[in-house]
């Protein structure tokens, strides 16, 4: 598995995931949550977010089906989803569960994630 | 003020194997470039160079000015504004040249992508960061920029309808268009089911839906129309230029992915012009993907938003159409050298040099450029005449 560059501003965020829980940087002073970042809230420009546990609940916001082989560590065919959180953040995950030819836009998913990383998220039926 | 006109245009080899290093192609490239406009290296007091990121500047930076064993210069730039930035190169020079900073004005990019162990498609197996979480994507298998340009292109599918069929149009009309052209790097004719039998590399791309990487530079002159008068060419004058940008919020309501910035790129620089959609000949766009050829037609305007896919499907793109576009084969097909795909060609129509590919009567190319994933889009309009001539 490729090495994560961890910046040591980022540390709670994966000392959370190794809990199973996704925290986002969420800017008190407007109250956008973002990934972690660089630290500023790109809608007012506060520097001070503080953590704050995603609920968890999201839809799949687009996805892809690898069918050729890139990297040693990752058997095709395999998919990755950019899930879209409900609190507002798109990110990078694998929705677990789930073959690539069910997999579709807007399918609802719930973070399922275990201690280590891919972010997993589960199919849920709302 | 003088308008500024391009003066000369040059390639290196441009191949799919091992020749040598980007600082090398470009030092080919310029030459060649020299040798067309019919200039000396001590006439160049301008040099603006580009490269993509596998590049290091040390070979292809301001350094470069010593490679290729040039004198005191009155402008010199390294521009970094990713695959934009070969147009953000000739704006640069242009509105040097209009400015008096520069007389002739040497604009050079190259790319090394094939390395000497490094099989082609392997080339283009980098991580594109998605985010700010530097290692993520790789953690995730996220690899390559046809996966950052897949997930947009399957936002396109939902949202309008564009299909893999549509993909494969774009595909098929880049492969006519580089069967004219000699510096193509695959010319073999291509049907809609050779692209649908193409294996899927990452759904939704199949094999012919992305562009092959390549080694190879390619120089453009942009110099003073009055100095340029008894050049060797006959000049291709830059009527126009406009940028648009937008960041990538990775948020909610961020729809870049299907409505790009070329728009903006678009109507700003036929605004300069002084020209409207309706007099462009021939419109060369950044086709890395099959997908960006829809959505920047649509943005630019030649169809309305979400029916690219229909429109290039109905052979509006392929020689004889209402817009033909990427003539050379664009990057698809023809040669992926970043913006210096579309600029190239496009001045290759204006000149009247397109032989076999030559689309009738083109006098005003409008080139579309993009950089990031979709989000820095720079468009030229060039001209066979002087605005208002």
């Amino acid at each position: 598995m490729a090495d994560l560059a961890i910046d040591p501003a980022h540390q709670p965020f994966y000392d959370a995931l190794a809990d199973g829980r996704l925290l986002l940087a969420f800017c008190a002073a407007c109250g956008r949550h973002d990934l972690p970042g660089t630290g500023t809230c790109p809608v007012c420009l506060s520097h001070d977010p503080r953590w704050e546990a995603a609920g968890g609940a999201g839809t799949v916001f687009s996805f892809l089906v690898f069918r050729r082989p890139l990297h040693p560590d990752f058997e095709v065919p395999y998919s990755v989803c950019v899930v879209e959180l409900d609190e507002g953040p798109r990110v990078v995950a694998w929705l677990v569960g789930v073959e690539p030819e069910d997999i579709e836009v807007g399918m609802p998913v719930h973070l399922s994630t275990g201690p280590t990383l891919p972010l997993r998220f589960r199919r849920e039926d709302r | 003020m003088s308008p500024a006109v391009i003066s000369g245009l040059g390639f290196s080899e441009i191949t799919r194997s091992w020749v040598g290093t980007a600082g090398r192609l470009a030092v080919d490239a310029s030459a060649s470039a020299l040798d067309d406009a019919g200039l000396d290296r001590t006439d160049i007091d301008g040099l603006l160079v580009a490269h993509s990121p596998v590049v290091p500047c040390g070979e292809l930076g301001v350094d470069f000015q010593r490679t290729l064993g040039l004198g005191e210069l009155r402008l010199l730039q390294d521009l970094h504004g990713h695959g934009a930035s070969a147009a953000q190169i000739i704006e640069v020079a242009t509105l040097a040249v209009q400015a008096g900073m520069a007389t002739h004005v040497l604009c050079v990019f190259a790319d090394a992508m094939v390395g000497n162990k490094v099989p082609t498609a392997e080339a283009f197996a980098l991580t594109v960061p998605h985010g700010e979480l530097p290692g993520w994507e790789a953690t995730h298998g996220l690899f390559g920029a046809h996966a950052a340009y897949g997930l947009a292109a399957r936002r396109h599918m939902v949202q309008y309808g564009t299909t893999t069929e549509h993909f494969g149009a774009v595909a098929v009309s880049a492969r006519r268009w580089a069967g004219g052209n000699p510096l193509a790097v695959v010319r073999e004719p291509m049907t809609l089911e050779d692209h649908a039998r193409s294996p899927w590399i990452v759904e939704p791309f199949r094999r012919y839906d992305c562009a092959f990487p390549v080694n190879g530079g390619i120089a453009v002159v942009v110099s003073d129309a009055e100095a340029a008068k008894d050049l060797a060419r006959a000049p291709v004058f830059v009527a126009g230029f406009g940028e648009g940008h937008r960041a990538n919020y990775r948020h909610a309501g961020c729809d870049l992915e299907v409505r790009t910035s070329a728009g903006t790129a678009g109507r700003e620089a036929l605004a300069m012009a002084r020209l409207q959609l309706s007099d462009v000949d021939v419109c060369e766009v950044y086709d890395c993907f099959t997908y960006s050829t829809i959505v920047t037609l649509e943005d630019l305007g030649f169809c309305p938003k979400g029916e690219g896919g229909p429109f290039v499907a109905d052979g509006n793109i392929d020689p004889g159409g209402a817009i033909p576009t990427s003539t050379g084969g664009g990057q698809l097909s023809g040669y992926y050298l970043q913006g210096m795909t579309p600029i190239s060609e496009a001045i290759v129509q204006l000149r009247g040099d397109g032989g076999d590919r030559q689309v009738p009567g083109a006098d005003v190319a409008l080139v579309a450029c993009q950089g990031g994933i979709m989000n820095h889009h720079v468009c030229l309009v060039l001209t066979t005449e002087a605005a208002g001539g």
